[in-house]
């Protein structure tokens, strides 16, 4: 492969990596999103031919300048500082890969890249990051290296050099070269990234987290809030049931096997009391208390029981708002603890009004809790006052006359409350028609058009209509807004709720035996009101292993803080001594033979590997063909040769080109005033007969040779020792 | 005028192995412009990951000194089992380029060597000269050459090679030291002279001519005698008459020409002052440039010669065989007292 094309290739993949860093964030707005984008694929197609003309060399200097006074005039305008400087970084990428021009353009696109990455981790703590991350890891060596020759290459190879054989040596030619690197090379490097990524891990494991926390600041853009909200606005419309980002995982207490597909949850975010007309619920009371913690625990309405209650355990991205979501009937929660007791500091948590419960920190990382839920039998008792019985009973003046005939005409003849609201529920369900395209939305009476007219809506229709019409009949209610999950992740053995799985249903106030409580209804067709269905076949594995793998990433990589580090390292001191107990180090130390297994082990691995060595080296030499063998032979009388030849030239005798070596110390010896010239002839006659008579010399006879060179080295060794030039007199 | 001849001892260079079973040759790292850039970003990852407690700016951190540490392991397993090997020219005089040969032979059996810088290094002097190759492959050799203009005639020695390399990154430099002498006579610098014309043979010469002897000039062939020494036979005519054949010698005679150098310098044993000293030493080495040049004009034109110095030295010229002698007499040969009665001595270290 090409030398300068393949280095081309890997500089471009790691540019592409660095801007998607920031693109996936999503911190940045659509437009500026699909401007980066469509830049960097011009940039990725610009020819050499392209990047060489003058026209490249102007968009350089002029573009940054433009985009910079644009940027300043955009932070003028209000814009945020970190979006404008991510986006001008973004652009400085495009700009430098569009108009690079030889290896000090193409180390700044890496660099940019680096930068890039580091950006990233302001912006974006998804496992899309953890993708570029790993991808820069993978590719990082290869084009760091490559990038290197190519500077050492334009730095040492002048324009128009040739080599000692008269070929071009230019840069050019290298670049065009496919014997620079191979398949072997590519492989070798994208192999460095194993240690890589083994030195990476532990330092990642083993350097302690110790936030100073010194001029923070939050990217408020990393936030998700599309599919759950704290407002509800039926005139607004929307189509929420297609989002599959996971925003909840949850494990059930009991799992069937194999685990059922799909899970039916309702988990409730918050909820509504104030119905003001128009599609619009709000709540009267902004209320909110602290919840006190026990420990790890935190009581809702009783301490909660691993024996009696069912415990979920709950993992919750950050969401804005920060709302926990809870199946009905949870009595406590429980922030779980690490492996080896210690537990992550948890937040602050407040109750407020309709239930709703909401964590006091900001959401920048995976919630993680365990929810007690009362068993289905145990009748919580909660009393409603008449004050709050007429919050929940509230009406709107110009609720339609129709819409209350309606409710009454539907519950005629029923006398319990719960008749009432089954009999509702069971209208709605049967005789109305689940749609995403909220034919209603638009209308100044959403509900009266839901119910008289289009006949279709999606769940908030069907919640709002069956909460009017219950108040209508004298039943309380809320409009309850939550998720309603899940489907199971086979890798990750969880049930992934998603933003499409958002959903609204009503708690209505049943009074039975003197004892009231809110019961949870749902009138939403089947359609509408079930975990949505995943893409089957090799999408929805995909899918999976993709959530799977972002769930580690969660948990493993963003979630691993102080209190994880010190248990692992309790776990692992606890492992090394349980190791020591079974190899019996207590008491070799206590017998006074201290590490005496691990040492004789050490001692035998040792022996064995350095048997194995000699019999391996034993069997090469012995495995060593006559051809082989005489060509080392060789090599060795050579090497010999040219020492003594050296150490001639030392005493200022040197073999002429023309003459061979015997001949060479005949002469010197035929000269007569050379003290050492008959060691020199004994030492080529030897070195003739090893190098061309095919007589060996012993390793012996080697070292002979080379003390002998020695000697005559040595101005001192033949006393008699005078140069030519002076004895020619 | 040809400023060299044959004859001229050649120079050459031992070859020099980083062999894992010797003791390892001590490592020198330098930090590049670029490895400077990294550190400082490593750092300042290292802090900002410090500070914020992020994760992900821990697994940058982690990847960032894994690459440091790759780099040092990579650059070290580039510099492994190379044998680096220096060819001195034939001949080299003072004033005219000559090339100087290094090769560099990779015995890994697997693994190239990328990017390496090999600096030959000479005794006092700057090391300016370097060579680069930008891939050694497995068991395999490279040679490149540079180039060099001596500027003064003597003894010049090569003590080693500085091999060094920025491989993989080009963050660091790793360099090590392999000790590899060699040794080059730098001849005096010759230019054009015109000569006398050439005296008229004369009987002596012509005697000189037809008379036998032991010079090195060969009057002919002759049938072997017992008694004869052994040394003078021409094998090749032996072979092709089938009788043993010798070589006869021509007498030694009176030389077509005689050149004198004065070589005594006033201040070797006494103080000067250094502009007195720095004169002398110039005009000293005009006067060997001079003999040097006119010694090398005579032998090309055949003429046999006789070089004496002023401290007692005599050296024979013969066309035959050439100047190399005669210049390489003249590149040793050093200033001598003014009572001196003898050798030439050498610029620097034993002859």
């Amino acid at each position: 492969m090409k030398f300068g094309l393949t280095h081309r290739a890997l500089t471009s993949a790691l540019a592409t990596l660095g801007v998607l860093a920031i693109v996936l964030s999503g911190a940045l707005p659509k437009a500026s999103v699909a401007l980066l984008l469509l830049g960097l694929a011009g940039a990725l197609l610009a020819t050499e031919r392209f990047q060489q003309s003058t026209a490249a060399r102007y968009t350089a200097a002029i573009v940054p300048s433009v985009l910079l006074g644009v940027e300043l005039l955009r932070f003028v305008g209000g814009a945020p500082m970190l979006d404008l400087a991510v986006e001008f970084a973004a652009a400085l990428q495009i700009v430098r890969l569009a108009t690079r021009r030889g290896a000090t353009h193409d180390q700044q696109v890496i660099l940019l890249a680096l930068l890039h990455l580091v950006a990233g981790t302001v912006l974006d703590k998804g496992i899309a990051y953890g993708f570029c991350l790993f991808g820069f890891l993978l590719l990082a060596p290869g084009a760091l290296v490559l990038s290197h020759l190519r500077r050492e290459v334009e730095g040492n190879y002048r324009q128009g050099a040739r080599d000692r054989t008269g070929l071009p040596v230019d840069v050019p030619r290298i670049l065009r070269s496919r014997r620079v690197i191979g398949p072997g090379f590519l492989a070798l490097t994208c192999l460095l990234s194993l240690p890589i990524v083994v030195f990476t891990a532990l330092l990642f494991i083993l350097f302690p987290r110790v936030g100073l926390s010194l001029l923070l600041f939050q990217n408020q853009h990393a936030l998700r809030s599309t599919g759950f909200s704290d407002t509800v606005d039926l005139s607004g419309v929307g189509a929420i049931r297609t989002d599959p980002a996971v925003v909840i995982r949850f494990r059930p207490p009991a799992m069937s096997d194999p685990p059922a597909t799909r899970l039916v949850l309702r988990l409730r975010g918050t909820a509504f009391d104030e119905y003001r007309g128009g599609g619009h619920w709000s709540r009267t009371s902004s209320d909110r208390t602290v919840l006190s913690r026990m420990g790890s625990e935190v009581l809702l309405s009783r301490p909660g029981d691993p024996d009696r209650d069912a415990v979920y355990h709950f993992e919750l991205e950050p969401l804005e708002p920060t709302v926990l979501f809870l199946p009905a009937h949870t009595v406590a929660l429980r922030w779980p603890a690490a492996a080896g007791g210690a537990t992550s500091r948890p937040p602050p948590l407040t109750r407020g009004a309709e239930e709703t419960l909401r964590y006091e920190a900001p959401p920048d990382r995976v919630l993680r809790y365990d929810a007690y839920v009362a068993p289905a039998g145990e009748l919580q008792d909660e009393a409603l006052s008449d004050r709050e019985r007429a919050r929940y009973l509230q009406l709107p003046a110009e609720l339609s006359t129709r819409t209350r005939e309606l409710a009454r005409t539907w519950t005629a003849g029923l006398a319990t409350s719960a008749q009432k609201a089954a009999a509702i529920q069971r209208h709605l369900a049967t005789e109305y028609h689940y749609t995403l395209t909220a034919p209603s939305g638009g209308k100044p009476d959403p509900i009266d058009d839901f119910l008289f007219v289009s006949h279709a809506g999606h769940c908030e229709f069907f919640s709002t209509a069956m909460s009017l019409l219950l108040r209508e009949v004298n039943v309380p209610t809320r409009n309850v807004s939550g998720f309603v999950g899940g489907t199971y992740n086979r890798f990750g053995g969880f049930y992934a709720v998603r933003q499409g799985d958002a959903h609204s249903w009503v708690e209505a106030y049943l009074e039975a035996h003197g004892r009231g409580a809110w019961t949870t209804f749902d009138p939403t067709p089947a359609a509408g009101a079930q975990p949505i269905v995943e893409s089957a076949g090799v999408a929805g594995t995909l899918r999976e292993m993709f959530e799977a793998i972002a769930q580690g990433w969660d948990r493993y990589v963003i979630g691993y803080d102080l209190p994880t580090q010190v248990s692992l390292m309790l776990r692992m001191q606890r492992s090394l001594d349980s190791a020591r107990k079974h190899v019996g180090y207590g008491d070799a130390v206590r017998s006074g033979a201290p590490l005496l297994r691990p040492l004789l082990l050490v001692l035998a691995v040792l022996a064995l590997g350095g048997g194995a060595r000699w019999l391996w080296r034993r069997r090469r030499v012995e495995t060593e063909t006559p051809a082989t063998a005489r060509a080392r032979q060789q090599r060795v009388a050579t090497e010999l040769w040219l020492q003594l030849e050296e150490a001639l030239s030392a005493r200022g005798v040197a073999r002429p080109r023309n003459v061979p070596p015997l001949r060479f110390t005949e002469q010197l010896r035929a000269e007569g005033r050379w003290p050492f010239a008959d060691e020199a002839w004994i030492l080529a006659t030897r070195y003739a007969e090893a190098r061309f008579g095919g007589v060996p010399l012993s390793a012996e006879e080697e070292r002979e040779f080379a003390r002998r060179v020695a000697v005559i080295r040595r101005p001192d060794a033949h006393s008699a020792t005078t140069p030519p030039d002076a004895r020619a007199t | 005028m040809a400023a060299v001849s044959e004859g001229s001892p050649t120079a050459r260079s031992a070859s020099s192995v980083a062999s894992p079973t010797r003791r390892k040759t001590p490592r020198r790292l330098k930090i590049t412009r670029e490895g400077r850039y990294f550190l400082g970003i490593t750092f300042g990852v290292g802090l900002a990951a410090i500070n914020t407690g992020n994760n992900l700016l821990y697994l940058l951190l982690g990847v960032l000194l894994a690459l440091i540490l790759v780099s040092g392991m990579m650059s070290e397993l580039a510099l492994r089992a190379l044998v680096v090997r220096r060819r001195l020219p034939t001949r080299a005089q003072v004033g005219r380029p000559h090339l100087v040969e290094i090769e560099v032979h990779n015995r890994k059996k697997r693994l190239p060597s990328y990017a390496i810088e090999v600096e030959d290094i000479r005794a006092n002097q700057p090391a300016d000269k370097r060579c680069f190759f930008l891939k050694v492959s497995p068991l395999s050799t490279q040679i490149a050459a540079y180039r060099r203009t001596p500027q003064r005639r003597g003894r010049e020695s090569h003590v080693a090679f500085r091999v060094a390399t920025r491989f993989p990154f080009g963050l660091f430099e790793k360099s090590k030291q392999i000790e590899v002498p060699g040794e080059l006579v730098i001849y005096p610098a010759v230019h054009n002279v015109t000569l006398p014309p050439p005296r008229a043979r004369t009987i002596g010469a012509g005697a000189r001519a037809a008379a036998r002897g032991a010079s090195d000039e060969q009057l002919g062939l002759k049938p072997y005698r017992p008694g004869d020494d052994l040394r003078h036979v021409h094998w090749r005519k032996t072979a092709a008459v089938g009788q043993i054949v010798l070589r006869e010698h021509a007498a030694e005679g009176a030389p077509d020409a005689e050149l004198e150098l004065d070589d005594r310098c006033p201040f070797l044993d006494r103080p000067a002052e250094n502009e007195e000293r720095r004169r002398w030493h110039d005009q000293f080495e005009a006067r060997v440039r001079d003999v040097a040049s006119r010694a090398v004009a005579h032998l090309a034109r055949g003429d046999a010669l006789q070089l004496h110095t002023a401290s007692g030295t005599r050296l024979p010229g013969n066309p035959r065989l050439g100047s190399d002698p005669i210049l390489r007499f003249l590149a040793l040969l050093e200033p001598s007292p003014m009572d001196g009665k003898g050798t030439a001595r050498p610029r620097r270290g034993g002859a």
